[in-house]
C-alpha cells in the first residue's frame, strides 16, 4: 500500500508558503501522493489551483483531490484545468470526484443540488470525451486524461464508479468498513463486466503534534453534519500507535493508495508522519 | 451523572445496574408495567455474549449463569425425517428470570425501579444529565423524536404467533408441517428444565388460507397445538397474551440526540434496532449496548458528546451486521418452501448457512458428520471414499463433463473447470465497440489447450457503438458510430443515441446472425455455447418491462417478451453440438423491472427450450440503477431459479474466497460459482 499526505489547504491559517514549502517536503519525505480536499462554504483553498502550485515545485510524487465536489463546476473548464495541472505535474494527476455533503455549496455556488448524482454520471462521461477529443483543449499529458475516482459507496454510486470511473475513493472509518466498501466496489466492478480492475484509495485525519487543535478544526469543518462530527473528531488519529495500527488495518483491508490529511497546519505534522509512516512495515 | 432510564427490560436494567455499580451516577428506572409483567418466553444467548457478560459484570453473570439451559444441538424436522447437527452452542434463559436476576441486582447496587410509572417525552425536561429510551421496538420517545432519530419501520411479509410449551427440546427445533393451506414452521428452543420457546411462522396467503387471520387466541393456541401434536408429546402450546403478528424490523440512523430539547437522550436496544426473531439475537443485542453505553460513558466521564458518539460508532456497524443477516434469515424462511425438496442432509445444510453468518469451514468444524454427508450428495461419491470440497468435485452439466465447479473469463484463472469468453458480438451491428470481438472473425485467439471453454455469443443492442471499455462504458463513439438497433426506440442513456425499434426484417436479420454465430463457434470446438440475454443488450431489452414497450405480439406479459429472445435461442441450439447455456439479469434494480416471478418465468421459458445451464447475473438494464451490492448478493435468487425451475444454475457477484462457493453448492444454492476475478487482477494505472 502507498501512502500519501494531504495538504493543509483546508485549515484556516495556513500560508502561501506554508503550502509549497509542504509539498516540498511531503515529497522530500517519501510519501507517495499529494490529496486535497473540497469544501466552498469554508475558509478553504480551490483544490485544482492548488495542486497546480504542487505541481510547480514537486516532480515525483501524484497529485490527487479527495474528492472534488463535480457537479459545481462546468464540465469543459474542469476538463481543462484538470488537463492543464496534468500538463504542468508530467502526468501525475488523479481525479477524485463526488457529489459532497452539503447543500451550502450548492448554494454558495449558485448550482441546484437537484440530480447531483445524475450530473456527475453525465459529466464522467463528458470528461473522458473532452480529453480524447479535440475540441476543448489542452490534451492531458495521460493518454486519456487522468484517472478518475468516485466517492459515495451507494449501490448507485458505486455502479457510476464501475461504468465511468478508475477507482473509489473511500471516505474513512476503520479498516472494516472499507473493507466491506471494497468487496461492493469489486462486486460493481464485475457486476457490469468491466475490464480489468478498480483502484482503491482511502483516507483519514491526523494531528500529531497537538491533537486537540486538530480535534477544534475537525469539529468546526463537520459542524454542519451535526452529531456526526464527533465520530469525525473520535475517528482522528492523535499518535503514533494510532497511525500505525491504522496503516496496517488499510494495507490488511486491500487499501492501495492511503491518504493521511492534515488537521493542523504546521510544517513539522508533515516530519512527524513520516517518522511514524518510516517505522511501518507492511 | 443523574441518568433517567425510560424502560426496565434486559437492557434498561442492565445498563442501570452498570453505571450504579461505579458509585458515581444517581440512576432512576421508569416502567410502566408491573413487576414481573413479562411478556414472551425465553431468550437466547451466544458464548460470545456470556463471555462478554461476564467480562463487563462478573457478578450478575454469575446469577444469569445459574439458570441458563445450555444445549449444542440443532434439530431439523420435515418429511418425517429428523436431521440432527451438532457443534453449535447455544445458552438460554426464560425471560422472567433474566428479568428478576437484573431487577434484583440493580436494586441492590441502589438503581431505583419505579414499576407502573408512565413517562412522557415531556416529563422527562430537567432534572437529568441524561435520558436513556430503553423502551422498546414501540419506543415513545423514539416516535416523539423522530426527527432527530431517524428512524425507518419495515414490517416483513411473513406471519407469527409467540408461544411457549411446556416442557424442554432438548434442541434447537425446527419443524416444517405442510398443510393443505400452505406450509408453516415452527421455530422452538428450551429456556429452562420445563419450558420452551415455540414460535410460529407461515406466509401470509397461507396464513388467510388456514382461516387463522379470523382465528382469536384460543383458536390460534389449539390450531398450532393440533398442527405439531407429534412434535408435543402430548402437551398443549401456551400463550401468553400471543397473536398473529408482522415482525417490523427498526433502524434508526442516529442514536442519539443532543438537541431535544431536554437533557440528551440516547437509544437502546429495540428501541433503536430490532433483528428478526429467527437469528434470535434482539436480547443479546439489547445487552451489548448496555454495555456498551456504559463503557463509553466510562472511556469519557468528562465529555458526554464523545462518549455518545463512540456509543453509536462501536454498537451501530455490528448492529446493521445482524440486521444483514437477519434479514437474509426471515427471507429465507418466506420462500423456505422452495427448498423443502431438497434431500434432507442438503436441506440441512441449507437451512444452516441461511444467514451468510455460517460457511462450509464452519460447519466442517461444527458437524463435520453432517458437512460429509451434504458434500457426498454433491460429489455423488459412496460413503469409504474421500469427499473434495464442494466446489472441487465434478459436475455434467447437460452432457458437459467438467472437473470442477468454478468458473472464470477466460485469460484469468487457475485451474477453474469452465472459462468464459467475453461477449462475442453475433455481427458488425451488435458490438459494444469497434474493438468486440465478432462471431466469423478469426477464432484462433481462444485456444482451448484441452480445458472447457464456452463461448458467449449477444448483441449489444441499445448499448452498441460505443468506445473501448478500458475507459468507462457506455460513451457513444461519436465519429464510426453506427445506428443502434433494440427492442424499443429507448437510447441507453441521454448520451446514446436513439435505437431503431426492430422490424420483422431486422428479427429475421439477428436471428439468423445468433444461428450462424453458434454454427461458427460449433466448428471451433467450443464447449458450451452461453447466449448472452443479459445486462440490457438486445435480448435483455426484449425481457425487461422497462426496455420493452412493443405493442405486437414481442411486448406485453413475460410470456410475450421471451417471445422473441427464446426463438433467437432456439435458432442458436438448432446450429450447436452439445449444452446450451443462457445468461439471464434477475432484477433490474429498479422499480417496475423484472421482479422475481418475472425471472422464474423466463428462466422456466428457456429451460424448456433446451438449456442446460442458466447463469444469473444482475441489473444493466439501464445505466442509472441502485444495486443491493453486498457479499454473495446474487446468490438467493440463483437459489430461487435453481430449486422452482430444476435447472443448473452459475452465480457470481461479491463471492471472494472458495468457502463462500463450497457453502452455496453444498446447501443446494448453485452448481457452479464465480469467484471475485479480481484475484487475478491488478488494476490498470496509467
Amino acid at each position: 500500500m502507498k501512502i500519501g499526505i494531504g495538504l493543509p489547504t483546508s485549515i484556516p491559517g495556513r500560508g502561501g508558503d506554508g503550502v509549497v514549502e509542504w509539498a516540498l517536503r511531503a515529497e522530500g519525505a517519501g510519501f507517495s501522493s499529494l490529496g486535497v480536499v473540497d469544501r466552498v462554504a469554508y475558509d478553504a483553498w480551490e483544490p485544482l489551483v492548488s495542486l497546480a502550485a504542487a505541481a510547480a515545485v514537486t516532480q515525483r510524487v501524484r497529485l490527487a483531490s479527495m474528492v472534488m465536489i463535480g457537479p459545481l463546476h462546468n464540465t469543459a473548464l474542469l476538463a481543462r484545468q484538470a488537463a492543464t495541472v496534468d500538463l504542468i505535474s508530467e502526468g501525475r494527476l488523479t481525479l477524485g470526484l463526488g457529489i459532497g455533503a452539503r447543500h451550502d455549496d450548492y448554494l454558495a455556488s449558485g448550482v441546484d443540488p437537484a440530480q447531483r448524482g445524475e450530473r456527475l454520471t453525465e459529466q464522467l462521461a463528458r470528461l473522458r470525451d473532452h480529453w480524447e477529443d479535440t475540441t476543448v483543449g489542452p490534451v492531458p499529458f495521460q493518454s486519456g486524461g487522468p484517472d478518475l475516482l468516485v466517492g459515495g459507496a451507494s449501490g448507485g454510486a458505486l455502479l457510476r464508479m464501475a461504468r465511468l470511473a478508475d477507482g473509489y475513493v473511500h471516505g474513512g472509518g476503520p479498516a472494516r468498513s472499507f473493507a466491506s466498501a471494497a468487496l461492493r466496489v469489486r462486486t460493481a466492478w464485475e457486476d457490469v463486466d468491466r475490464p480489468g480492475a478498480p483502484q482503491l484509495w482511502a483516507q483519514a485525519y491526523f494531528g500529531l503534534g497537538n491533537p486537540d487543535l486538530g480535534d477544534a478544526y475537525l469539529r468546526d469543518y463537520y459542524a454542519f453534519t451535526g452529531a456526526f462530527a464527533e465520530k469525525v473528531v473520535a475517528a482522528n488519529l492523535r499518535n503514533p500507535l494510532e497511525v500505525r495500527d491504522y496503516i496496517r488495518s488499510y494495507d490488511e483491508a486491500g487499501c492501495e493508495n492511503l491518504v493521511l490529511l492534515p488537521t493542523v497546519a504546521e510544517l513539522d505534522e508533515v516530519d512527524r508522519l513520516a517518522e511514524v509512516v518510516s517505522q511501518v512495515r507492511l | 451523572m443523574k441518568i433517567g432510564v425510560v424502560g426496565a427490560g434486559p437492557s434498561g436494567l442492565y445498563f442501570s445496574l452498570l453505571m450504579a455499580r461505579t458509585g458515581t451516577h444517581d440512576v432512576t428506572v421508569f416502567e410502566r408495567n408491573p413487576r414481573g409483567a413479562t411478556y414472551g418466553w425465553g431468550v437466547v444467548f451466544s458464548e460470545g455474549t456470556l463471555a462478554e457478560l461476564a467480562e463487563v459484570d462478573y457478578l450478575t453473570y454469575l446469577d444469569l449463569e445459574r439458570s441458563l439451559v445450555r444445549w449444542s444441538a440443532i434439530d431439523i424436522r420435515h418429511h418425517n425425517s429428523t436431521i440432527r447437527s451438532h457443534g453449535h452452542g447455544f445458552s438460554a434463559i426464560s425471560r422472567h428470570t433474566l428479568l428478576r436476576v437484573l431487577e434484583d441486582r440493580a436494586e441492590e447496587l441502589g438503581v431505583r425501579v419505579n414499576f407502573e410509572t408512565e413517562v412522557s417525552a415531556t416529563d422527562l425536561g430537567s432534572g437529568f444529565d441524561l435520558v436513556v429510551a430503553a423502551d422498546g421496538v414501540n419506543s415513545e420517545l423514539r416516535s416523539h423524536h423522530r426527527r432527530a432519530f431517524r428512524p425507518s419501520l419495515h414490517e416483513h411479509p411473513t406471519r407469527y404467533i409467540w408461544l411457549g410449551a411446556p416442557f424442554a427440546f432438548d434442541a434447537f427445533t425446527f419443524v416444517f408441517a405442510p398443510t393443505p393451506a400452505g406450509l408453516f414452521q415452527a421455530h422452538a428452543y428450551p429456556y429452562d428444565a420445563d419450558g420452551s420457546t415455540f414460535i410460529v411462522e407461515t406466509t401470509e396467503e397461507t396464513w388467510q388460507r388456514s382461516g387463522m387471520n379470523d382465528a382469536n387466541e384460543d383458536e390460534s393456541v389449539a390450531f398450532c397445538s393440533k398442527l405439531f401434536a407429534d412434535h408435543l408429546d402430548g402437551n398443549s402450546l401456551r400463550s401468553n397474551r400471543s397473536l398473529w403478528n408482522r415482525f417490523v424490523t427498526v433502524r434508526t440512523r442516529h442514536w442519539y440526540s443532543l438537541e431535544a430539547g431536554g437533557p440528551p437522550l440516547v437509544l437502546m436496544g429495540d428501541a433503536a434496532h430490532t433483528a428478526h426473531f429467527s437469528i434470535g439475537s434482539g436480547t443479546k443485542l439489547a445487552m451489548e449496548d448496555a454495555a456498551g453505553l456504559y463503557q463509553a460513558l466510562n472511556a469519557h466521564p468528562e465529555n458526554l458528546r464523545l462518549a455518545l458518539a463512540e456509543y453509536e460508532g462501536e454498537r451501530q456497524p455490528p448492529v446493521a451486521r445482524f440486521q444483514e443477516a437477519a434479514r437474509d434469515s426471515a427471507r429465507y424462511f418466506e420462500f423456505v418452501g422452495h427448498h423443502l425438496l431438497l434431500d434432507p442432509a442438503t436441506f440441512a445444510f441449507n437451512l444452516l448457512t441461511r444467514s451468510g453468518r455460517v460457511t462450509h469451514l464452519d460447519m466442517e468444524r461444527r458437524d463435520p458428520s453432517l458437512t460429509i454427508s451434504a458434500d457426498r450428495l454433491v460429489a455423488g461419491i459412496d460413503a469409504g471414499e474421500v469427499v473434495p470440497p464442494p466446489s472441487l468435485t465434478a459436475v455434467n452439466v447437460g452432457g458437459l463433463d467438467l472437473p470442477n465447479r468454478l468458473v472464470a473469463d477466460f485469460g484469468d484463472g487457475t485451474g477453474e473447470g469452465l472459462l468464459l469468453t467475453p461477449t462475442v458480438a453475433v455481427d458488425n451491428v451488435g458490438r459494444s465497440h469497434l474493438g468486440s470481438a465478432v462471431a466469423g472473425s478469426d477464432g484462433s485467439r481462444y485456444s482451448t489447450n484441452g480445458r472447457a471453454v464456452g463461448v458467449v455469443i449477444g448483441h449489444a443492442g441499445a448499448r452498441a457503438s460505443t468506445r473501448p471499455p478500458g475507459d468507462g462504458l457506455d460513451r457513444p463513439l461519436r465519429e464510426g458510430g453506427w445506428e443502434p438497433i433494440a427492442c424499443s426506440a429507448i437510447p441507453y442513456s441521454p448520451a446514446h443515441r436513439v435505437p431503431r425499434s426492430m422490424s420483422d426484417d431486422d428479427m429475421t436479420t439477428v436471428i439468423a446472425a445468433f444461428g450462424t454465430a453458434a454454427a461458427w463457434a460449433r466448428d471451433l470446438g467450443f464447449a458450451l455455447l452461453v447466449v448472452d440475454a443479459a445486462r440490457g443488450g438486445l435480448l435483455a431489452g426484449f425481457l425487461s418491462p422497462i426496455t420493452n414497450q412493443r405493442s405486437d405480439r414481442f411486448g406485453g406479459d413475460v410470456n410475450a417478451r421471451s417471445r422473441f429472445p427464446l426463438e433467437v435461442f432456439e435458432a442458436a441450439r438448432e446450429n450447436w453440438r452439445g449444452p446450451v447455456a443462457v445468461r439471464l439479469s434477475v432484477t433490474d434494480w429498479i422499480r417496475g423491472g423484472i421482479s422475481l416471478e418475472d425471472s422464474i418465468a423466463i428462466a422456466s421459458g428457456f429451460a424448456a427450450a433446451g438449456a442446460s445451464l442458466v447463469e444469473v447475473v444482475g441489473g444493466g438494464t439501464v445505466a442509472e440503477a441502485e444495486p443491493g451490492y453486498r457479499r454473495g448478493y446474487l446468490i438467493s435468487v440463483a437459489a430461487e431459479v435453481r430449486q422452482r425451475v430444476g435447472v443448473a444454475v452459475l452465480v457470481g457477484g461479491g463471492i471472494t474466497s472458495r468457502d463462500e462457493a463450497d457453502t452455496a453448492i453444498a446447501a443446494g444454492r448453485a452448481d457452479l460459482i464465480r469467484i471475485d476475478p479480481y484475484r487475478y487482477r491488478r488494476p490498470l494505472t496509467r
